[in-house]
């Protein structure tokens, strides 16, 4: 898998330009970094390609499953 | 009668019911603390005080004619101010809304307002409930135990009014602990109800997922009191689920003796930002507990970060979906902390934000897991003392993951009280948590814990 924090600065402004984040230069810098973090962070949610879990109220009983 | 300098809402009510006590007179005094603190202490955004005045009189008058309406009537009580309220500015300490007056109440005010509350005015928040800078439209509100540390958020200005006594009922909402963290920091008690409870309609949105509004006070028993007005279904809400209601306020008096709790320890000590004077109080607190005849083990949840890593992907981007025309059109509007804080969700993919889901499905199973043979869970609401206000970080998402975070994601009930306090003298907190709609049970414990400890004799030096 790949670092998740090896992130381009060239990728990330590439990315803020598609979202339409105009941002002052300071900002634009601090929130490069806090993005490296995030991708670090957001890595720790695993990934289970097989199987399908709809999310759903939280009381409600059981789990929908759909295998693939 | 005169009342003592401090009174909780249940105290006042019965005094009021019993004719013992004027709603105008209580809602003057109220207004007479509000005045000297409100310069320091900053818990308002709007003072709504001809309006309150009538309202309590119209509480007299109704109560004299014999027309009691409940333990809220003639309680003068404050706002969060991400509650929308008809004909009175609901800005969402933003510079965005700063004039913004909505035409209808959201529906818990309605139901406060029914129950025939006196509303004081309108409370300090994060702005949006999220964030903070120096381009806002009012100060911040500052911790009455030491104005040095933060009161957080973001109900920041229930947390502070109730310490001090300048209101005695107040709403909040807690997405990921804002209900909960300015109850911890200002000494106060307060319930994220389960997520469908409580309606949020009307109430200004941070993330559709985590959501909830409930009720802060100084007590449980205030809390109970509001919770019974503030829940029940509502159709303007689509997560409102229509169920029956018990009576909060009667269930406290069951005891808590035979409650099963399991403790989780491993969400604090032995983690960074953890102190052994805060475990000495837990500790204390959990002897308090086995006092009462609870019983107490240690239980395993998943790891802290898991659930804190889950929340940002799926609270961030709901909050940047929300807040995303805003951002691109008046940027400059927002305070500098808020706007960089939102922008962040701009760049989590949808993949990552439905992993996020499915992995808070997996969560919430693992927690319900750990709660059989249980009643009750509790955990530490915050880290120990609030952090002093040079602390304050931009992205506060990378370091200590979030104490609140967990019980958001599994929508169960979290309710916080004081069990003490460091040398320093600030307020420290745990949360309990019940089963999904068993608030019953929570306050329960909350409420026999504070019968049987001396915590709430203290009060804010101001």
């Amino acid at each position: 898998m790949t670092d998740p924090a090896a992130v381009s600065r060239a990728d990330f402004d590439a990315l803020c330009r598609l979202q339409n984040l105009t941002m002052l230069p300071g900002e634009a810098d601090r929130l490069f970094e806090a993005y490296k973090k995030l991708r670090v962070l957001l890595a720790r949610i695993p990934y289970d390609g097989d199987i399908f879990e709809e999310p759903s109220p939280v009381w409600a009983p059981g789990v929908r499953r759909l295998t693939r | 009668m005169s009342a003592p300098a401090y009174l909780t809402l249940a105290e006042a009510s019965l005094l009021i019911k019993n004719r013992e006590l004027s709603p105008v007179t209580l809602t003057e005094r109220c207004f007479k603390r509000a005045d000297k603190l409100q310069p320091h202490l900053h818990a308002f955004v709007l003072m709504t005080r001809d309006t309150a005045m009538a309202e309590a009189r119209k509480a007299e008058a109704e109560i004299a004619a014999g027309r009691w309406l409940g333990p809220m009537h003639g309680i003068p009580i404050g706002i969060k101010d991400i509650y929308s309220t008809r004909g009175v500015p609901t800005t969402c300490h933003s510079n965005l809304l700063k004039d913004h007056v909505p035409s209808e109440d959201a529906e818990t005010v309605r139901r406060l307002k029914e129950a025939g509350a006196v509303i004081m005015g309108k409370l300090a928040t994060d702005e949006f409930a999220f964030g903070t800078g120096t381009n806002l439209p009012f100060p911040v509100a500052r911790n009455p135990w030491n104005v040095d540390h933060v009161p957080s958020g973001s109900s920041s200005g229930s947390g502070v009014g109730l310490a001090t006594g300048q209101f005695l009922g107040a709403t909040g909402s807690d997405t990921g602990g804002s209900i909960r963290s300015p109850a911890a920091s200002n000494g106060v008690a307060g319930i994220k109800p389960t997520y469908g409870l409580v309606s949020r309609a009307g109430i200004f949105p941070l993330s559709f997922t985590a959501d909830t509004a409930g009720p802060m006070g100084w007590t449980t028993e205030d809390c109970a009191i509001q919770l019974q007005v503030m829940a029940g279904y509502d159709p303007k809400d689509p997560a409102s689920v229509d169920l029956p209601l018990p009576d909060y306020h009667q269930e406290l008096g069951k005891p808590a003796k035979g409650l099963k709790v399991g403790v989780i320890r491993h969400f604090y000590e032995g983690r960074d930002g953890s102190d052994p004077e805060t475990i000495g109080i837990f500790n204390q607190a959990y002897d308090a507990m086995r006092g009462l005849g609870v019983e107490l083990r240690d239980v395993t949840l998943p790891d802290l970060m898991d659930f804190h890593a889950c929340g940002r992907a799926v609270i961030l981007p709901e909050i940047y979906a929300i807040h995303r025309a805003m951002l691109e059109k008046t940027p400059e509007l927002y305070g500098e902390i808020t706007r960089e804080r939102a922008r962040l969700g701009a760049l989590v993919t949808s993949e990552e934000y439905h992993r996020g889901q499915r992995f808070r499905r997996q969560l919430i199973d693992r927690i319900l897991k750990s709660m059989e043979g249980l009643d009750l869970l509790i955990a530490p609401s915050a880290y120990g003392a609030p952090a002093h206000v040079s602390e304050i970080e931009i992205f506060p998402y990378f370091g200590k993951p979030n104490l609140s975070m967990p019980f958001n994601l599994s929508g169960q009930p979290a309710h916080a009280i004081c069990v003490g306090f460091g040398r320093e003298g600030l307020p420290r907190s745990l949360q309990i948590v019940g089963r999904h709609f068993d608030e019953a049970t929570v306050l329960r414990l909350g409420h026999a814990y504070e019968k049987a400890t001396p915590w709430r004799d203290r009060r804010p030096a101001v």
